[in-house]
C-alpha cells in the first residue's frame, strides 16, 4: 500500500506520461504523411477537357466577415460528421462551405455575410434532434441545411415545423418526406434531391427492363431509408414480374454480411438489392461476397463511388454493378464540370453526391433569402414556396407543392472496369 | 529475561480515516504465545492487519527485532520473518494442496523449495495424502493445516493467526491447538487472536484485551484466566 | 447449392467470428478476475489494437503479422502506463469508482483516437486476402488466420495459467487475495501483469479483425456489449466459459442471421444473457468450477 503522498506522486507521474504519449501519438500523425486522400481517378469512355474560366483563391470567412459592418446571417448546419456517415457529412460540409464562401466572396446575401454553424449529429435521430434544437435555441440560426440520412429529418421535421424555422434537406431521399411536406402538412420543410422512390423506379426500369433481371434479393439496413428502399423495389419487382427471393435487414453500420450472403449464395437470384448507406459497409459487402463465392452483380442503392470500391472496381470484380445516384462527377452538362475541378482544387477529392447536393442546396437557401429580403425565418420559407432555381447541372429547378424539387438522376453501371452514365429526369418519374 | 521480538508502541488505527485502534502498546517476547482477546469489534484484527502493513497506523510505532518496520509494505514485512493468517481460510480452492504449497514459496527463489515441501508433507501427513485434491475440497481443519503449512513454507520468526480455530469443528479445534504447540515448540513466535478465548489462554504466556480499541488488560493467560471480572466479561462467566 | 453446404457454411462463419468474440471476452474475464474490475474500456483497447495495426501496416508500412505483433505489443505497453494511472489508484475503491474510472479510460481514448484519426473507416490490408473452396464451403483465409491466431493465443494463455509460476499466481490472485498477502504474491504486480494480458488479448482481437472488418474509433462499444454478453453467460471470472459462451454466441449469431433475421442477430447475446440469468445466475461456470 502507497503512503498517499507517493500515490498522487506517481498519479502525475503516470498521467503526465499519458499525455506525453497523446504528443507523441499527433506528432507522429503529422510527421508521417496520412494516405493520399483517396481521390476517385474516374475514367470514362469519352472525356471531354473543359477550360474552366473561374479560378478562386479563397479566404478564409472568418476573417470577411470581420470586416462587414452588418451581421451575418447564421444557417445550421447538421450532419453525421462523425460516425459510420463521417465521410458523407465531411464532402457536404465541404460542399455546403464551399458554396458558403464563394457567395460571400461575392458579396454575401442582402450584403450579409453567411455563416455555417455545423452540428454533428453522428447519424443518430435522437442526437440529430439535439442538433437541431441547439442551433434553433442557442445559435439562433435563421435557417437550417440537414439533417443528411432519412431517419434524422424524419425525427427534426415536427421540431423545425415548431419552432418555425425553414429546414432544407438536401440528401435525405425517404419517400416519406415527400408525404408530409408542402401541401401535405409541413410547411417549413423543403427537399432539393429526389425522392428513393423516384431514383429507384428509374433504376427499376433499368434492372428488370434494360439488363432483364429475373429474381432479386434485398438487403437493407434497418433505417427509413432501407426500409423505403427495399419497400419501393419490391413493388417495381412486382409489377415487373421480378421474384424477391428474400428480403433482410441489417443494423446501420454492420459489419459482418457473411450470414445474409450465404443464405443469398444458396438462393441463386440474378442480383441483389441493396439499400445501404457507409463507404466502408458497402466495401465489406463485396469483399465478404468475394470470400465466400458469392458472384452476384449488385444493384440498388448504395455508393458506387465509394472510395473503398475503387480496387475492386479496378481489379474488375465489379463488372455489372450498378446503381443509381442523385449526382454524378462524370455528368458534363452545364456547369458540372467546373464545379468538380473547383471542388477538387479545394478539397483534392471528387465531390460525391453528398458534397454537391449541400453545395446546391447553400445556393438555394441563399435565393430564397435574397427573395425574402430578410433573414427572417417566416419570411425565408414563404419566400421559398414555388422557388425557382438553375441548377448547376443547366437543370431549371421549382418547388412543387410538396416543397420538392427534383433534379437529374443518374443510373450508373460498372463495364469495363469503368463506370457507364445515365441521366435520367426525375421529374418525369414521379 | 527473553527477549523483546515485536514491540508495539502507542499504535493507533482504522480505517478511511477513522481511529478502530486507540493507543495501544505491548510487548511479545521471543519464542513467546501471546493472545490477543476481546468481543467482536474490539480491533484484534485491526492491530494485527496494522502490523503486517496492510493498514497504516496514524502514530504509533512497530519494532521488530530492534528494527522500525512502521509503514513497511505486506511484502517487505514478510521478508523480515512475519506472517499473518488472515482471519477465514487463507488458501487458493481451487488449486491442489501441491499447488499451494508451491504458491507458498512463491517469493522464494532458492534451490531447497523442493526439500522443504517434502519437509512440510513429513510434518503433516495428511497434506501428503491429499496433495493432489483441490484444496477447496479438503474439510476446515485441514484447510487451516494447508493455510499454516503455506506459512511456514517461509520459515517465520513471528507468526500471526487471526482466529485460527474460526469455524471448525471441537476435533479440528484441538488438532490446530496441538499444531500451534508444535509450531512454538520449533521456536517460532506467536501473536494470535482467539474467540475461542479459554483454550487460547490455557495456551499463552502472554494475553492482550482489547475492549473498543484499546488495551483493558494485560497478563499471563492465567491471570486472564483468573480474573473474575475480565472472566465474566469474556469466557462466558 | 445444397442445403447442407450452406449449413454448414453458416457454421464456419459462426466459427470464424467466434474466435474473435472469444479473445475480447477472455481478456475482460480475466481481469475481472484478478483486478474486480469490470473493464468499459475493454472495448477500446480492442479499437486501440486494430489502429496500432493500421499506423503499423499502412503508415510505417509493416508487414501484416509484424503489425499485429507490433500492435499486441503496444497496447499492452499502453496497458501497463493505464494501469499505473488509472487503475491502481482504484484499485481497492469502491465499485463506482471502478467505473467511472474504467469509463473515463473509455472516452479518453475513443476520443483521442477520433481526433487523430477522425470517425472516417480505415481499411488495413494484409495481402493475404482470399478464400479457399472447399467441398463448396469458402473459407476467407484471413478469417482462418484469425481463428487460429487467436486460438493459439488462447492456448498459450490456457498453459501460461495452468502451468507457469506467473500464471499459477495470477489464478491465486483470483481465487484469494487475503492468502497472497499469506505467501507473499504482490497484487499489484499481478495486477499489472494480469491488466497488460487482458488488454494484450484485445489488443490481438483489434489486430486480427482490422483486416476483416473496417475499423473507426467507435467499433470498441458494440464488440465490448456482446464481450460484457459473453462474459455473463461464461461466468464472471472464468475463462473457459467465455471461450466456450464465445463459441455459442458465434455459431448462434451466424444461424441467427442466416435462417431467422440478420436484424435480430446482434440481439441474440442478449437474449442468450436473459436466459442464463434465469436459468443458471451464475453463468455455465459460475464461481463454483471457474478456471481461474
Ligand atoms: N475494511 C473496513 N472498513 C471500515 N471499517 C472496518 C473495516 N474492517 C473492520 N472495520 C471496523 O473496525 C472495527 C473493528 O474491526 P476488527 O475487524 O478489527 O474487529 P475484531 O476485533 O477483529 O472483531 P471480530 O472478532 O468480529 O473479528 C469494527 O467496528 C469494524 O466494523
Ligand atoms: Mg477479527
Amino acid at each position: 500500500m502507497l503512503s498517499r503522498k507517493h500515490r498522487g506522486l506517481s498519479n502525475t507521474i503516470a498521467g503526465a506520461a499519458m499525455i506525453i504519449l497523446l504528443f507523441i501519438g499527433v506528432g507522429i500523425g503529422y510527421v508521417i504523411p496520412r494516405e493520399a486522400p483517396v481521390a476517385q481517378t474516374i475514367t470514362v469512355t469519352n472525356v471531354v477537357t473543359q477550360t474552366v474560366t473561374q479560378t478562386r483563391v479563397e479566404t478564409t470567412t472568418a476573417t470577411v466577415t470581420a470586416t462587414q459592418p452588418a451581421t451575418p446571417i447564421k444557417i445550421g448546419f447538421s450532419a453525421p460528421l462523425t460516425g459510420a456517415g463521417a465521410f458523407y457529412g465531411q464532402q457536404a460540409l465541404w460542399g455546403a462551405q464551399m458554396a458558403v464562401d464563394e457567395i460571400n466572396a461575392r458579396g454575401g446575401v442582402l450584403n450579409r455575410q453567411l455563416t455555417l454553424i455545423a452540428e454533428d449529429h453522428r447519424g443518430v435521430p435522437a442526437e440529430a434532434v439535439s442538433t437541431v434544437e441547439k442551433l434553433i435555441n442557442v445559435d439562433q440560426v435563421s435557417v437550417i441545411i440537414g439533417t443528411f440520412f432519412s431517419s434524422p429529418t424524419l425525427a427534426v421535421m415536427p421540431i423545425v415545423a415548431k419552432a418555425g424555422v425553414p429546414l432544407f434537406s438536401p440528401v435525405s431521399s425517404s419517400p416519406l418526406i415527400y408525404n408530409q411536406t408542402g401541401v401535405q402538412g409541413n410547411k417549413w420543410v423543403f427537399k432539393t434531391n429526389p425522392s428513393d422512390t423516384l431514383m429507384v423506379r428509374a433504376l427499376a426500369k433499368f434492372m428488370f427492363d434494360v439488363k432483364g433481371y429475373k429474381s432479386v434479393s434485398l438487403v437493407a439496413e434497418d433505417t427509413d431509408f432501407g426500409r423505403g428502399i427495399v419497400n419501393t423495389l419490391e413493388a417495381e419487382a412486382g409489377k415487373y414480374g421480378v421474384k424477391v427471393l428474400s428480403k433482410d435487414f441489417v443494423e446501420q453500420g454492420a459489419k459482418d454480411f457473411t450470414a445474409v450472403l450465404t443464405k443469398i449464395r444458396g438462393l441463386k437470384p440474378d442480383v441483389i438489392g441493396l439499400g445501404i448507406t457507409g463507404t466502408a459497409q458497402i466495401e465489406l459487402i463485396v469483399k465478404q461476397s468475394k470470400e465466400l463465392g458469392v458472384k452476384i452483380p449488385l444493384s440498388g442503392r448504395y455508393d458506387i463511388f465509394a472510395p473503398e470500391l475503387k480496387p475492386y472496381i479496378e481489379a474488375g470484380e465489379a463488372e455489372g454493378f450498378n446503381t443509381v445516384t442523385p449526382y454524378s462527377p462524370l455528368f458534363e452538362g452545364g456547369r458540372n464540370p467546373e464545379f468538380v475541378k473547383s471542388f477538387k482544387a479545394r478539397t483534392g477529392q471528387d465531390p460525391h453526391w453528398n458534397a454537391f447536393l449541400a453545395y446546391e442546396c447553400v445556393y438555394v437557401v441563399a435565393k430564397a433569402i435574397q427573395k425574402a429580403g430578410s433573414s427572417d425565418r417566416a419570411a425565408i420559407r414563404n419566400a421559398a414556396e414555388g422557388l425557382e432555381y438553375d441548377s448547376v447541372t443547366g437543370l431549371k429547378l421549382k418547388f412543387d407543392e410538396n416543397n420538392h424539387m427534383f433534379p437529374y438522376c443518374y443510373i450508373i453501371e460498372v463495364k469495363d472496369k469503368k463506370f457507364n452514365l445515365q441521366v435520367i429526369e426525375t421529374a418525369a418519374l414521379k | 529475561m527473553r527477549k523483546t521480538l515485536l514491540k508495539i508502541e502507542g499504535l493507533s488505527s482504522g480505517y478511511g480515516g477513522i481511529d478502530i485502534l486507540k493507543d495501544v502498546s505491548f510487548e511479545v517476547k521471543e519464542f513467546e504465545v501471546a493472545c490477543i482477546i476481546g468481543p467482536n469489534g474490539a480491533g484484534k484484527s485491526t492491530l494485527i492487519k496494522t502490523v503486517y502493513g496492510l493498514l497504516k497506523p496514524s502514530s504509533g510505532k512497530i519494532t521488530f527485532k530492534d528494527e522500525d518496520i512502521t509503514g513497511l509494505s505486506p511484502l517487505n514485512i514478510l521478508k523480515k520473518g512475519i506472517s499473518y493468517l488472515p482471519q477465514g481460510r487463507a488458501i487458493f480452492p481451487l488449486m491442489t494442496v501441491q499447488e499451494n504449497l508451491e504458491m507458498g514459496v512463491f517469493s522464494r527463489r532458492d534451490t531447497k523449495i523442493k526439500e522443504d515441501i517434502a519437509k512440510i508433507y513429513d510434518k503433516f501427513p495428511i497434506l501428503k495424502e491429499r496433495r493432489n485434491q483441490l484444496a477447496g475440497n479438503l474439510s476446515g481443519g485441514e484447510q487451516q493445516i494447508l493455510a499454516i503449512a503455506m506459512a511456514l513454507l517461509l520459515s517465520p520468526t513471528l507468526m500471526m493467526l487471526d482466529e485460527p480455530s474460526l469455524g471448525l469443528s471441537p476435533q479440528s479445534m484441538s488438532i490446530i491447538f496441538e499444531t500451534i504447540k508444535a509450531l512454538n515448540k520449533d521456536g517460532i513466535t506467536l501473536l494470535m487472536v482467539e474467540q475461542n478465548a479459554k483454550k487460547a489462554l490455557q495456551l499463552a504466556d502472554h494475553a492482550i484485551v482489547l475492549e473498543l480499541g484499546r488495551k483493558r488488560f494485560e497478563g499471563s493467560g492465567q491471570e486472564v484466566l483468573s480474573n473474575p471480572e475480565l472472566k465474566k466479561l469474556y469466557l462466558g462467566g | 447449392m445444397s442445403a447442407e453446404i450452406i449449413f454448414t457454411q453458416h457454421l464456419v462463419n459462426g466459427l470464424l467470428l467466434s474466435g474473435i468474440y472469444g479473445l475480447v471476452a477472455v481478456g475482460l474475464t480475466l481481469i475481472y478476475g484478478v483486478l474486480e474490475i469490470v473493464n468499459f474500456a475493454h472495448g477500446e483497447f480492442y479499437m486501440l489494437g486494430a489502429y496500432l495495426t493500421f499506423i503499423a501496416s499502412a503508415w510505417l508500412g509493416l508487414p501484416y503479422y509484424a503489425s499485429v505483433i507490433l500492435a499486441v505489443l503496444s497496447s499492452a505497453f499502453i496497458a501497463l502506463i493505464v494501469e499505473r494511472g488509472a487503475i491502481r489508484p482504484i484499485v481497492e475503491r469502491s465499485f463506482e469508482s471502478k467505473v467511472l474510472s474504467t469509463f473515463a479510460i473509455s472516452m479518453i481514448l475513443a476520443n483521442a483516437v477520433l481526433l487523430l484519426f477522425t470517425a472516417t473507416p480505415r481499411t488495413v490490408r494484409t495481402g493475404i486476402a482470399g478464400t479457399i473452396e472447399f467441398a463448396g464451403v469458402f473459407f476467407s483465409v484471413e478469417r482462418v488466420v484469425a481463428l487460429l491466431t487467436g486460438y493459439l493465443a488462447f492456448l498459450a494463455l490456457h498453459m501460461f495459467l495452468q502451468r507457469t509460476r506467473l500464471g499459477k499466481a495470477i489464478r491465486a490472485v483470483a481465487q484469494n487475495r487475503d492468502a497472497c498477502y499469506v505467501v507473499g504474491i504482490d497484487l499489484h504486480k499481478m495486477a499489472r501483469l494480469t491488466f497488460a494480458l487482458g488488454i494484450g488479448l484485445a489488443g490481438l482481437a483489434g489486430a486480427l479483425i482490422a483486416p476483416i472488418f473496417s475499423i473507426e474509433p467507435s467499433m470498441g462499444q458494440a464488440v465490448v456489449l456482446k464481450a460484457f454478453a459473453i462474459v455473463i453467460v461464461g461466468g464472471f471470472g472464468s475463462v473457459k466459459g467465455a471461450a466456450l459462451a464465445a463459441l455459442i454466441v458465434g455459431l448462434g449469431e451466424s444461424l441467427v442471421g442466416g435462417y431467422v433475421s440478420a436484424t435480430l442477430k446482434d440481439g441474440l447475446a442478449f437474449l442468450i444473457i436473459i436466459l442464463v440469468l434465469i436459468i443458471r445466475p451464475q453463468g455455465i461456470f459460475g464461481r463454483a468450477t471457474r478456471v481461474l
